[in-house]
């Protein structure tokens, strides 16, 4: 063995450190930790065909994060202009992430009101002091206490307000890639009117979610 | 040539690596793959002095300041660890464990576009972006290998991937090759640097509606926020205030170091751009003077200033957005003038 080779042999273990390390976790760099929350999961929530499609869904299911839901979407629009490729799958994938948002969108949520950032101290007098206020600095020991719950659920509130606001984002954005994935299926793969009709029509899927799928294939 | 190798090469490789080189074929002789085992060694050596020549290039760049300092060191690390990354893709491949699947040789030329996933600002087609921001790679005809320095991509191959910008500006190069013909896409990532405000709603209260006897200077605003600038889009941003204390004099130096303590969890952006401005936020700003119980003066000048750090943050990227100042001013007449990030509202003494 020559010199260089025994040389870099002796430092393997310290050149190899990080790759092993990016070998043996490479997810968990990537990873954010999971929601804790959960949500009732009906049991009529369509699979997707794609088994890569159905893994980031799963995540979705888990975590409810909306990183999951555009991973699913990426993973469903991946091979469109191929070919190659199932129509009816694609059509099954597509309607399988758009039914978690129908399942999970609330619609009573309204993007036009969004809630301030800081909120002044709740009673009568409360308004001599600015918004966010610190805590200490307001005098009446019952204002303060009563600020300080109002602080925590404003903090909630905007917290669900931006929640909701990117699971609409969200939703806007993925059914413009399922209208233009379905509208490849049609022109590349045949898909029919006749094949889309049935499997949406009984699809758990919102009425103008439908709609718009059904004129990408117009 | 590299030297060749001996059985201690490939039980350590088997070791660390979980592999039987062996099993690639002859290694001394090369493998079936293009590079010999013998480069494998060469490829580390000069991923880990890449590495680590990158890391002294870098930290001679931080810049002073905390925040500088501590962001210089978590892109670093960031950094580093792209490059580990690519090097451990690298030798994956050169031990056949992550072999790029094979793609046709194009029928004439392959086009590369990109859209960006928000629609907002109008050209989708830009590839100036916000730190985070989400664009659609299409390769016609597909599919292709993907290769992207410096950002995340969906898939590796396939003819439309999604690639993620970094949380961190900077600079990001995508390479696509459909059997053997590539195509290359560049990009620059920036964060956000200005915060604006577009008041939506106004604030006075008089004495009688404060339930005093005497009218008291006040005046406020509820108002829109907007972090700029407004050619990318920063819907992966989210941002904070710091906690600050006030600057206060004449009749409002009873404010005077009083907090300004803001929500303490970051709050996101919309996708809605606006031009001139930025992208909407998901939240107001509530900008209110408040007011000082019993003051009851002939001269009612004074002022009341908050200099407010902003700050963004997308994944493990923060930075200084901007500081904002909120000012109270009110003349000897008691007419109290407020503003904040361009949005300001002025009421007389009532």
């Amino acid at each position: 063995m020559s010199k260089r080779a025994l040389a870099l042999l002796m430092l393997a273990p310290v050149l190899l450190a990080p790759f092993l390390l990016a070998l043996t976790a490479p997810q968990a760099i990537a990873q954010t930790p999971p929601r804790t929350e959960t949500r009732p999961m009906s049991q009529t929530i369509p699979m997707a065909a794609d088994p890569a499609v159905a893994e980031k869904l799963a995540d979705y299911d888990r975590t409810h994060t909306i990183e999951a839901l555009k991973d699913a979407a990426d993973a469903a629009a991946l091979h469109d202009g191929e070919p190659t490729a199932d129509a009816h799958a694609r059509l099954a994938n597509w309607i399988a992430i758009l039914a978690r948002f129908s399942r999970d969108l609330d619609s009573d949520f309204d993007p036009d009101h969004p809630p301030s950032m800081t909120i002044i101290p709740p009673g009568k007098f409360g308004s001599q002091y600015s918004p966010g206020v610190n805590p200490k600095d307001v005098k009446d020991p019952e204002m303060r206490a009563a600020y300080i719950e109002a602080i925590e659920k404003n903090r909630i509130l905007l917290q669900n307000f931006g929640t909701n606001t990117k699971l609409h984002e969200a939703h806007e954005v993925i059914l413009e890639h399922a209208a233009n994935s379905i509208a490849d299926a049609h022109q590349t793969l045949g898909l029919t009117n006749a094949t889309a009709d049935t499997m949406l029509a009984t699809s758990p899927i919102s009425a103008s979610d439908r709609e718009r799928l059904r004129s990408a294939l117009k | 040539m590299a030297d060749a190798l001996t059985d201690a090469h490939h039980k350590w490789i088997a070791d660390t690596f979980g592999v039987d080189p062996t099993s690639y074929g002859d290694a001394t002789s090369g493998p079936p793959s293009a590079s010999s085992a013998g480069s494998i060694m060469d490829d580390l050596r000069y991923a880990a002095t890449t590495a680590e020549n990158f890391l002294g290039d870098v930290a001679s760049d931080v810049k002073i300041g905390a925040e500088k300092l501590e962001q210089g060191a978590e892109g670093l690390i960031d950094k580093a660890g792209e490059k580990i990354a690519d090097a451990v893709d690298t030798v994956k491949e050169k031990l056949g464990l992550e072999t790029p699947p094979a793609t046709a040789k194009p029928i004439g030329p392959i086009t590369l576009s990109s859209q960006t996933e928000a629609t907002a600002p109008g050209n989708r087609a830009r590839t100036k972006l916000g730190v985070g921001e989400r664009v659609t790679l299409t390769v016609n005809p597909g599919p292709g290998n993907w290769h992207a320095s410096g950002a995340k991509l969906s898939a590796k191959s396939g003819s439309k991937i999604t690639l993620t910008a970094p949380d961190r500006p900077g600079d990001v190069e995508v390479e696509v090759d459909v059997g053997g013909t590539k195509k290359t896409i560049k990009f620059t990532v920036i964060a956000p640097s200005e915060v604006h405000q577009v008041r939506v709603s106004t604030e006075h209260y008089t004495a009688a509606q404060i339930g005093i006897p005497t009218p008291l200077p006040n005046a406020g605003f509820h108002a829109d926020i907007y972090l700029g600038p407004d050619d990318v889009n920063f819907s992966a941003v989210s941002f904070l205030e710091d906690e600050i204390g006030a600057k206060a004099s004449g009749s409002w130096a009873a404010k005077n170091g009083e907090g300004h303590s803001p929500n303490k969890s970051a709050l996101g952006c919309t996708n809605k751009v606006s031009a001139g401005l930025g992208t909407k936020t998901v939240a107001q700003d509530h900008c209110w003077s408040g007011y000082v119980p019993g003051l009851v003066l002939t001269d009612w000048t004074g002022q009341s200033t908050l200099v407010i750090p902003w700050h963004w943050s997308c994944g493990s990227g923060r930075g200084l957005i901007a500081r904002v100042t909120q000012s109270v001013v009110t003349d000897k007449a008691g007419t109290t003038t407020i503003s904040k990030a361009g949005a300001s509202f002025t009421a007389a003494l009532s």
